[in-house]
């Protein structure tokens, strides 16, 4: 293989941002490369790798290896290095195709008042662009991705498009509890989601396999091999097993370099016109941070000293509990529905709004549920049919609420370069300093109360609540947009204000986190991205 | 993971054999040297009230494996003439094979996974990464 690569664009990570902007460009003539530091996923092996795991956290499908490392969540100091006060509980993974692999699936856009968070609510910043300039963009990623929802229901997101395919079905369980809280000012909605409800883009529809996270077994469910593909059929070269360690700048500014190291540790570097940061919001600032020189000490596009800065997640309140009556999870998606209108109101001056994702995966996230179920009556001394009958009567009364509090900026929630550790290739470990504001604390709260509400009107007997916050896997901030260069990484097209041809792409250039998962926002910023870049390649 | 392929003339000599043991309980004490496979599918039928038939073959090599290794063998051979006599052993075996996950001197194992008995007992529940069924399958409560 040869050790340097010329072309007109070079995107590093294939995750799904990098993948829609690598579809796009390659399909209209430009040259494009994709850098990844992982290998391809084989989705058999997988699917037995996940069913040999243990412990089944969303990462356990798929192993690590020293020239591709990531966090997985029940061993996070393998690879974070934490300053505290609180762990940094998320994770992502380097493979083809990203974190992506094991996405819940779940396709809210943003709220409008969420790109305002500074005028309404004196809180945070505003985005430098506005909700209708992205709807557009929000269409064209449901489009791509392939959504399926209730176009009669904007979930305060007002749409200019159906989404492309009918909703999936909610379950039996969200029908219970949509039966319980009528009239209580819970208002249970369809999810829409990355996932087929009917066969679409040579793809099936979803067969309820209920392992969404961390692998769907028939790709009903989006990942982004499915643009990378795309991509690499319209004629971008896929550079997979290949790890960026640094990035060069020119005299005048632009970036003239990406350099990566094969998992051999044999050296390459890709020259291009334009570069495309697309690893993820801990990855992207690692990278910009270990580029550091003497003429750029603070590291690549980080005049502003905020490379790193403003770390935010969805911090999740789980709640879980028994209801009166069967309602059958551990069928179909992990979730289908959730509640939506507690997104927005005044209150988020004082404390983070949150949504509460209804689970349909029974105990498994809060407990291990129904491995546990069985240890836990067996140790009490249950039996043949008396067991097998108890372990039928539980699980199928297992309900779990999550809600995902929105998290402010705070500059010193930061990833920087730890001082002593470093990789396979010599690149400093991540040190995360991360702490829950007393705005996060007491959206945390008021998710409990509300959680404490909805599973008493369940009828639900049992009612737990986790002491500690989990992690969304949502990693947002640090690379974060706006119009003061001073104050920001990337600009409102998401163009390094320091280096011209460079943008940064991901949930790290959200300068506040609102309470949608954040990957149709990704999808629709990078799709915007493309038509820029694409704008300035082609004309 | 078991290899989940059964050879069955081996499988039907097995199950025949163990059959008697499972239903008719091990009225014969059995030595410890001489605990046999077949010996541990039948103390496991009886453990768990299922019939041997419902056992899976290669799951069965590897509990019992990993039991031996741990020099349990005389304690299988104790439980398997009082069944109420050790229940931290009795409980672990059918927690193995509810579970599909069996505690080995380096850890747990999954040692079998989609014909773990959980998967079967409670009639709602299937295999999580197998199809459970036709698309939005799961918005009915199932039918048996």
């Amino acid at each position: 293989m040869p050790d340097s690569f010329q072309t007109d664009v070079v995107i590093v990570g294939s995750g799904v941002a990098g993948a829609l902007i690598a579809h796009q460009l390659a399909s209209a003539g430009v040259s494009v490369v994709v850098l990844e530091a992982g290998r391809a996923v084989d989705r058999y092996e997988a699917l037995q790798t996940f069913r040999n795991s243990i412990v089944k956290v969303p990462e356990c499908a798929y192993p690590r290896v020293p020239q591709a490392m990531f966090p997985v969540s029940d061993k996070l100091s393998d690879w974070y290095r934490q300053s505290g006060p609180d762990n940094f509980k998320s994770t992502y993974l380097k493979v083809v195709g990203g974190t992506t692999w094991h996405w819940l699936g779940t396709c809210l856009r943003l709220i409008p008042s969420d790109f305002r968070m500074k005028s309404l609510y004196d809180l945070g910043v505003d985005w430098p662009i506005s909700y209708d300039e992205l709807e557009p963009y929000y269409g064209r990623a449901e489009s791509a991705i392939g959504v399926s929802g209730d176009s009669d229901e904007d979930l305060g997101s007002p749409r200019s498009t159906p989404y492309p395919m009918p909703p999936i079905s909610q379950t039996y369980l969200d029908k219970s509890l949509s039966k319980a809280l009528k009239a209580k000012g819970y208002q249970v909605r369809s999810t829409p989601q990355g996932r087929n409800s009917v066969p679409r883009d040579a793809r099936t529809s979803c067969c309820g396999s209920s392992s969404c996270i961390p692998v769907c077994p028939v790709q009903a469910k989006y990942d982004a091999t499915v643009h990378i593909s795309k991509a690499v059929a319209a004629g971008a070269l896929l550079l997979d097993q290949r790890h960026a360690v640094k990035l060069e700048v020119a005299a005048g500014g632009n970036i003239k370099a990406v350099r990566f190291r094969r998992w051999d540790n044999t050296e390459g570097v890709i020259n291009a016109k334009t570069y495309v940061l697309a690893c993820n919001a801990i990855e992207n600032p690692r990278l910009l941070l270990a580029s550091r020189t003497a003429a750029l000490p603070a590291g690549v596009a980080n005049r502003s000293d905020q490379v790193g800065r403003n770390l935010m997640d969805h911090p999740v309140q789980l709640s879980w509990g028994m209801t009166a009556e069967p309602v059958y999870p551990y069928r179909g998606p992990l979730s289908t529905s959730g509640i939506e209108n507690l997104r927005d109101g005044a209150f988020r001056n004082k404390r983070g709004a949150f949504r509460i994702e209804i689970g349909n995966d029974g105990w498994s996230w809060p407990a291990g549920a129904p491995i546990s179920t069985v240890e836990h009556l067996v140790d009490q001394g249950l039996r043949g049919k008396i067991l097998d009958a108890a372990i039928t009567d539980q699980t199928s009364r297992h309900v779990r609420l999550a809600s995902l509090i929105e998290q402010d900026p705070e500059a010193e929630n930061r990833v920087t370069l730890d001082e002593m550790e470093a990789d396979f290739y010599g690149i400093p470990l991540p040190r995360i300093t991360y702490r829950l504001s007393q705005y996060v604390n007491n959206g945390l709260e008021a998710a409990k109360v509300a959680h404490q509400e909805i599973l008493e009107l369940w009828k639900t007997s049992q009612i737990t609540h986790a002491h500690t916050f989990n992690g969304a896997g949502h990693i947002m901030g640090t690379t974060r947009m706006g119009l003061d260069s001073m104050t920001s990484v990337v600009d409102r097209d998401l163009r390094s204000h320091d280096h011209r041809n460079m943008f940064i792409v991901g949930a790290g250039v959200f300068p506040t986190t609102g309470t949608a998962n954040p990957t149709l926002t990704i999808a629709a910023l990078s799709l915007r991205v493309a038509d820029t870049i694409q704008k300035s390649m082609l004309g | 993971m078991a290899d989940l392929t059964v050879s069955v003339n081996r499988r039907a000599l097995l199950v025949s054999g163990a059959c008697s043991a499972a239903l008719g309980g091990l009225p014969v004490a059995i030595q410890a040297r001489d605990f046999s496979l077949q010996d541990f599918i039948g103390l496991s039928a009886a453990l768990t009230h299922k019939h041997v038939a419902e056992f899976n073959y290669a799951a069965a090599v590897e509990i019992y494996n990993v039991l031996l290794q741990r020099g349990l063998a005389p304690s299988l051979a104790a439980l398997s003439v009082n069944l109420e006599g050790d229940e931290k052993l009795s409980g672990e075996i059918i927690k193995a094979w509810y579970t599909g996950i069996c505690q080995t001197a380096e850890g747990p194992l999954v040692v079998v996974y989609s014909e773990s008995l959980v998967w079967r007992v409670a009639p709602f529940l299937h295999v999580p990464s197998d199809c459970g069924g036709h698309t939005n399958y799961w918005s009915a409560p199932p039918a048996n």
